[in-house]
C-alpha cells in the first residue's frame, strides 16, 4: 500500500515538475547545503562513532568474560550490550549510506522476527557445536538472524544465562563471534562514512547526489519515517487488538527489558536531527517558510512523546498487561500518529518530496 | 536511490512518449483496443484461472479421499502429485490479489504462508518450543483435544471445517496460525522437511493417517483434519469461482472502477505482486535468512514452480492470454495491446522484462530437476545458487520499473488504489 501510492505520487510528482516547475518559494540551496553539513557533522558521524565504540567494548568484554565465565564478567557484557544497542537505537534511523551496505542494517538487527527464525537458527547452531560454522566465511554468510543484537540479547539475557556458558563452551564461543562481528559492522559503517560524509558536506552535482535537494530528502526521511515505525512496530505490535490480547513478548528487546529505553532513544534522536543545523535546522527552515505554528506543535509534541514514554513504568512487557499504561500507550500511538501527519505535512513548505516509504530497518 | 534517479528517468520517458504519440497519433499505432474490453478480459481470465484451480482442488479431494481410504505410500504420492497439479492455475491467479480487495481479503484463507506449523502437528525438536510472537508455536492440535488461550480453554475435541476456518486459523491474531489452506494441506501431506538447506522434501510416512499401523499418534485425528482442510479448499474456491462469473461480485467492483481504475487495478496487481511480494517476501527475505522454510512451498519443496507460475499469472493479464488445465486458451483484447496502442515503446519493454522473469524463473525450475531446489539454491554457503535466486529477484524488481513506467504512460497515476499489507512489510524494500 505505501509502496504503490508513494511510488504512483512520486511519479506524479516528476511528472508535474517537468510541466511546471515549483512555485513554491523553498529553502535556498545554501540553507539547505548548511543543514545537510551540520547533520553529518554534528548528528550522523558523532552516532555512528558511538556505535562503534559501544560495539568494540562489546567484544572486548565478550572475549574477557569467556576466558572465565563469572557473574561479574556477565555483567559487564550485559552493560556493553545495553551501551551498544542504545547506540544503534540511536542511528537506526539513518538507512542510507554504507549501513545499508551487505545488508549491515538488517544484520545489526533483524527485527521483528516474526516466524522465530532467530530463536530457531540459534537453538541449531549450539545444538551442532561445530566450530567451523564460526569461521570468518562461514559467519558472514549466515542468516542476518543470527549474528546481530537479537541473537546477542538471546545468549546474554537467558535465564540461566552463566551456567550455560560455564558448561557449554561452545556458546561463549558463539557468543564472541556474535560480538565480534557486531564490532566489525560498527567499525566499517564509521570508516566508511568518514569518506560518504563529504557526499553531503559539499554538493556541486559531481557526487553521489545531484544536488541538496536529493541528499536533504535522504535526511529528512531518516527524521520523518521512523514515526510511524516506532508506533506500528514497537507499539502496535505488541498492544495487539485490545488490552485482553496484548502481545507482551512482541516488544523490543524484552530480554533486555529495555523496549521503552529504545523507544526514548529513537525519538531523542529524532528530536535532534528536527534541531540540527542552528539557523538552517528543519525546526527553523520551517519557521522561515512561514510555517511558525506547525513548526511548534511538532518541537512540542517530540518533548512530550518523550516524557509521555519516560511516563510509562518498564518493562513495557509488563504495561501492555497492565489497563491504565494500556492506555498510556494507545495515547502515545494516537499522538505518534498526529506526528507524522504533521512532518509529512511539512514537507510541503519544504517543497521535499519523501518518496518511497520504504520500511528498512523496522 | 539509485531506484529513485531511475523511476523519475523513467517517468521522463513515459512523457517523451506520449507526447510523441500524440503528435504521431495517425503514423502506424495499432487499432485502437477499448480499456472496457481489456476489463473483461482480464475478469474472464480470472473466472477461467478459478475454476480451474477448483477443478484441480477436486481432483486432490478425491486422491485425498483414495488415500485416507488406503493410505499407502502409492496413494499418498498420488494424493502430493494432485496438490502439485492444483498449485499451477492457483498461482497464476496470484496477479488478481493485490488491487482486488476481495480476492486480496479472501486469500488468507487458502493461502496463507508463512505458517508455524507446530499449531497443526507434531514437529521435530529443532523447530524449537516456543516462540516470542506466537503462544500456538506448538500447540498441536492432532494431538491435543483441548487448546487454552488466555486462560480460556478451547474445545478441539472433533476436527471440522468449522473448528479449522473460525477458531484456529489466525487464532490469537498470530497470523502464522495458518490453520487452512494449501499450506496446510501440504504440510499434512509431506511433513516438515528435515534436510534444511541440502536436497530432499518432507518425508512424512503414509502410515501417519493410518488407523491399523498409526505411526506418531492421533491418525483419526490426522485423517479428520486432513479431509477436513480439503472440503474447506473447495468451499472458499467455490466462493471466488462465483465472484468472477458475469454477475460475481469481484467483476462488478472491478468495472465499478471505471476504466482507468480498472486499468490501475490490473497494473498495481501485477506490480504489486512482482516486486513487494514474490521479489520481496517471498525470494529476497530467503537468501537473507537462509531459512529452508523460508520457502514458499517449503514442504513440498515446489517452490520453484510456485514462483514460475506466479510470474506467468503476471504475465497473463497483461498480455490477455491463458492457457487453461484442458490446454484451451483463454484470450481476449489485452493490455499490452492497448499499450501498443499508446506507448509501443513501454509495451516492448513490458513484453521483454516478462520474457526476462520467465527465463529467471525457468533457470530455477532447471536447478530444481537436477535436486537443487529453492531451499538449496537459498543455502548459506551455495553463492551460485543465491545468484540464480537474486536474478530473479532482480528480473522482477526490473519488471516493476516498467510497470510503473505504464503507470504513467496511461495517466493512471494518482488514481486511488486498493493496497496490500504486505509491502508495507519491511522486506518490500530489500528488492532494491
Amino acid at each position: 500500500m505505501m509502496f504503490n501510492r508513494q511510488a504512483f505520487s512520486l511519479l506524479g510528482t516528476s511528472l508535474m515538475l517537468l510541466v511546471a516547475p515549483s512555485l513554491q518559494a523553498a529553502p535556498s540551496e545554501n540553507q539547505w547545503q548548511a543543514f545537510s553539513t551540520a547533520a553529518v557533522t554534528n548528528h550522523i558521524l558523532p552516532r555512528y562513532q558511538a556505535l562503534a565504540d559501544s560495539s568494540a567494548s562489546l567484544s572486548q568484554a565478550t572475549q574477557q568474560f569467556c576466558k572465565q565465565p563469572t557473574e561479574q564478567g556477565l555483567a559487564q557484557a550485559k552493560q556493553d550490550f545495553h551501551n551498544t544497542m542504545a547506540a544503534w537505537q540511536g542511528i537506526q534511523h539513518v538507512q542510507f549510506g554504507p549501513v545499508e551496505i551487505l545488508m549491515r542494517n538488517f544484520s545489526l538487527q533483524f527485527w521483528p522476527d516474526k516466524k522465530n527464525l532467530g530463536g530457531k537458527q540459534l537453538a541449531g547452531l549450539l545444538n551442532n557445536e561445530d566450530p567451523a560454522s564460526l569461521s570468518d566465511e562461514r559467519f558472514r554468510a549466515a542468516s542476518v538472524a543470527i549474528k546481530g543484537l537479537p541473537a546477542m540479547e538471546r545468549l546474554l539475557f537467558a535465564d540461566d544465562a552463566l551456567n550455560q556458558f560455564q558448561n557449554h563452551p561452545f556458546r561463549c564461543q558463539l557468543t564472541v563471534t556474535v560480538a565480534d562481528y557486531i564490532a566489525g559492522m560498527g567499525r566499517d559503517i564509521r570508516h566508511e562514512w568518514q569518506q560518504y560524509a563529504d557526499e553531503f558536506k559539499q554538493i556541486d552535482g559531481e557526487g553521489y547526489y545531484e544536488d541538496t535537494t536529493e541528499a536533504v530528502t535522504d535526511l529528512l526521511k531518516a527524521m520523518v519515517e521512523p514515526v510511524e515505525v516506532v508506533r506500528d512496530m514497537k507499539i502496535l505490535r505488541p498492544l495487539g487488538k485490545s488490552e485482553q490480547r496484548a502481545k507482551p513478548r512482541r516488544s523490543e528487546s524484552w530480554r533486555s527489558e529495555r523496549s521503552l529505553d529504545n523507544m526514548i532513544i529513537n525519538l531523542q534522536a529524532l528530536h535532534e536531527l528536527y534541531r540540527t543545523g542552528g539557523d538552517n535546522s528543519p525546526y527553523n527552515l520551517l519557521k522561515l517558510e512561514g510555517a511558525s505554528e506547525q513548526a511548534e506543535r511538532i518541537e512540542q509534541r517530540f518533548q512530550s512523546l518523550i516524557s509521555q514514554l519516560k511516563a510509562v513504568p518498564a518493562p513495557l512487557y509488563r504495561s501492555v498487561k497492565t489497563p491504565e499504561h494500556y492506555q498510556q500507550l494507545r495515547q502515545i500511538s494516537v499522538d505518534l500518529k498526529a506526528q507524522t501527519n504533521d512532518m509529512e505535512a511539512a514537507m510541503k513548505p519544504l517543497n521535499i518530496q519523501l518518496g518511497f516509504n520504504s520500511r528498512d530497518g523496522d | 536511490m539509485k531506484f529513485r534517479k531511475s523511476l523519475i528517468a523513467l517517468s521522463l520517458t513515459a512523457v517523451a512518449l506520449t507526447g510523441c504519440n500524440q503528435a504521431n497519433v495517425q503514423a502506424s499505432a495499432p487499432a485502437e483496443v477499448s480499456g472496457q474490453a481489456v476489463l473483461t478480459t482480464y475478469a474472464d481470465i480470472a473466472h477461467a484461472t478459478f475454476e480451474d484451480s477448483l477443478i484441480t482442488a477436486k481432483a486432490l479431494r478425491k486422491a485425498v479421499q483414495q488415500f485416507l481410504a488406503a493410505p499407502t505410500e502409492a496413494n499418498l504420492q498420488k494424493a502430493k502429485n494432485a496438490w502439485i497439479a492444483a498449485r499451477v492455475p492457483y498461482q497464476q491467479t496470484e496477479a488478481y490479489r493485490f488491487g482486488n480487495a476481495m480476492v486480496d481479503d479472501w486469500e488468507g484463507r487458502v493461502n496463507a504462508w508463512p505458517l508455524d506449523e507446530g499449531l497443526i502437528d507434531y514437529v521435530d525438536s529443532s523447530y524449537g518450543a516456543d516462540s516470542d510472537e506466537n503462544p500456538f508455536y506448538t500447540a498441536n492440535v492432532i494431538a491435543n483435544k483441548t487448546l487454552t488461550l488466555g486462560g480460556k480453554s478451547i474445545d478441539a475435541s472433533v476436527i471440522d471445517k468449522k473448528l479449522l476456518a473460525e477458531t484456529l486459523h489466525e487464532v490469537d491474531d498470530v497470523e502464522a496460525n495458518v490453520a487452512t489452506g494449501y499450506h496446510a494441506i501440504e504440510f499434512l501431506l509431506w511433513g516438515q522437511d528435515l534436510n534444511g538447506t541440502n536436497p530432499g522434501a518432507g518425508k512424512r510416512p503414509a502410515a501417519d493417517f493410518d488407523l491399523a499401523n498409526c505411526t506418531n499418534g492421533s491418525c483419526d485425528r490426522r485423517r479428520q483434519y486432513l479431509a477436513a482442510a480439503t472440503d474447506l479448499l473447495i468451499d472458499d474456491l467455490e466462493e471466488m469461482v462465483n465472484n468472477w462469473t458475469a454477475n460475481g461480485a469481484a467483476r462488478a467492483d472491478l468495472f465499478a472502477k471505471g476504466e482507468k481504475g480498472g486499468l490501475s487495478t490490473i497494473l498495481t496487481g501485477m506490480g504489486s505482486l512482482a516486486y513487494g511480494e514474490l521479489a520481496g517476501e517471498r525470494t529476497k527475505l530467503g537468501l537473507m535468512l537462509h531459512d529452508p522454510e523460508e520457502e514458499h512451498d517449503c514442504f513440498a519443496d515446489n517452490t520453484h514452480y510456485s514462483h514460475y507460475y506466479d510470474a506467468k499469472g503476471i504475465k497473463n493479464v497483461y498480455t490477455g492470454t491463458y492457457t487453461r488445465v484442458n490446454g484451451t486458451v483463454v484470450t481476449g483484447a489485452s493490455l499490452s495491446a492497448l499499450l501498443a496502442s499508446k506507448a509501443p515503446a513501454v509495451n516492448t519493454e513490458m513484453l521483454r522484462k516478462l520474457e526476462v522473469t520467465e527465463a529467471a524463473a525457468q533457470v530455477m525450475v532447471d536447478e530444481a530437476e537436477k535436486g537443487n531446489t529453492f531451499d538449496v539454491l537459498i543455502g548459506e554457503n551455495n553463492p551460485q545458487g543465491n545468484q540464480v535466486v537474486q536474478n530473479f529477484v532482480d528480473a522482477l524488481t526490473d519488471e516493476t520499473r516498467t510497470v510503473e513506467a505504464a503507470i504513467a504512460a496511461l495517466n493512471l497515476d494518482g488514481i486511488e488504489l486498493e493496497g496490500s499489507d504486505s509491502l508495507d512489510n519491511p522486506t518490500a524494500v530489500l528488492a532494491e
